[in-house]
């Protein structure tokens, strides 16, 4: 039986039209993958992926009992972004999250967005989790 | 959210040139649907507005010179240094011409560096 996940609107303090992440997939202490809104432009699918990393890092603490200990993720800086070709608007879109390393506050993250299983687009960034840095 | 669309809705004035490049104004209105949702009772730019604003920035210079690149393809070093509200007057800078195939930008607010990143360009 597959695992079934709180809606994205209890993980993250996004809220419609703003939020692009329609699900949690699967959720590890490392990442996951979550669905996203299908027909995303290229900044959306930033904003998404992005969106992606505050889910499932929401979904894990709850799952530790750490309910809102995730919430408060402010984005700092992306080291990289890069978009690989065009998307089919009725693509299914998917983010694969994995979680770098952290210093600190500071949590690396790598999200690359899948079109029908292809990457279109890759970010790599940083959040601080708490206060603002 | 419509990072595309609510930019270009954004523009305030042409684009200007400046001993070092270019530059221009955006504004966000505080009406914009984007705002309901990020965040619900404390609305903020998203991050990747700014970008797009960069990005906005380099597409209009390219229709005054048509021997400039043409695409965007990625960001490098992207840095968000403050929250932006809403209805703030946003000025972003481009360092211009490129050097190599990398365009430095900037977005300040009420002075302060709210964000800056290199634009790749191809």
């Amino acid at each position: 039986m597959p695992a079934t996940f709180p809606a994205p609107t209890d993980l993250t303090l996004h809220a419609p039209p703003a939020l692009l992440v329609e699900a949690v997939l699967e959720c590890r202490p490392d990442g996951g993958r979550c669905r996203l809104q299908a027909g995303l432009d290229c900044w959306q699918l930033v904003e998404a992926a992005t969106q992606a990393a505050a889910v499932l890092s929401a979904a894990w603490a709850r799952r530790s009992g750490a309910a809102d200990a995730a919430t408060t993720g402010v984005l700092v800086g992306c080291p990289s972004i890069d978009w690989h070709g065009e998307v089919d608007a009725g693509a299914e879109l998917v983010a694969r999250v994995s979680h770098a390393g952290d210093l600190g506050a500071l949590h690396a993250f790598t999200a690359t967005v899948l079109a029908d299983d292809v990457a279109v687009c890759e970010v790599h960034f940083q959040v601080h989790h708490g206060a603002p840095p | 959210m419509n990072p595309s669309q609510d930019v270009i809705t954004a523009r305030r004035g042409d684009p200007e040139p400046t001993a070092a490049g270019l530059q221009a104004r955006y504004r966000f209105a505080p009406d914009l649907p984007v705002f309901a949702g990020h965040f619900p009772g404390r609305p903020l730019v998203p991050g990747v507005y700014l970008l797009a604003a960069m990005a906005d920035l380099l597409q209009r210079s390219e229709q005054a010179d048509a021997a400039a690149p043409v695409e965007v393809t990625g960001l490098r070093r992207v840095k968000f240094r403050a929250a932006v509200p809403p209805d703030q007057d946003i000025l972003v800078t481009l360092r211009w011409p490129p050097t190599s195939e990398r365009v430095q930008a900037t977005a300040h607010c009420d002075a302060q560096l709210a964000a800056q990143a290199q634009l790749v360009v191809a």
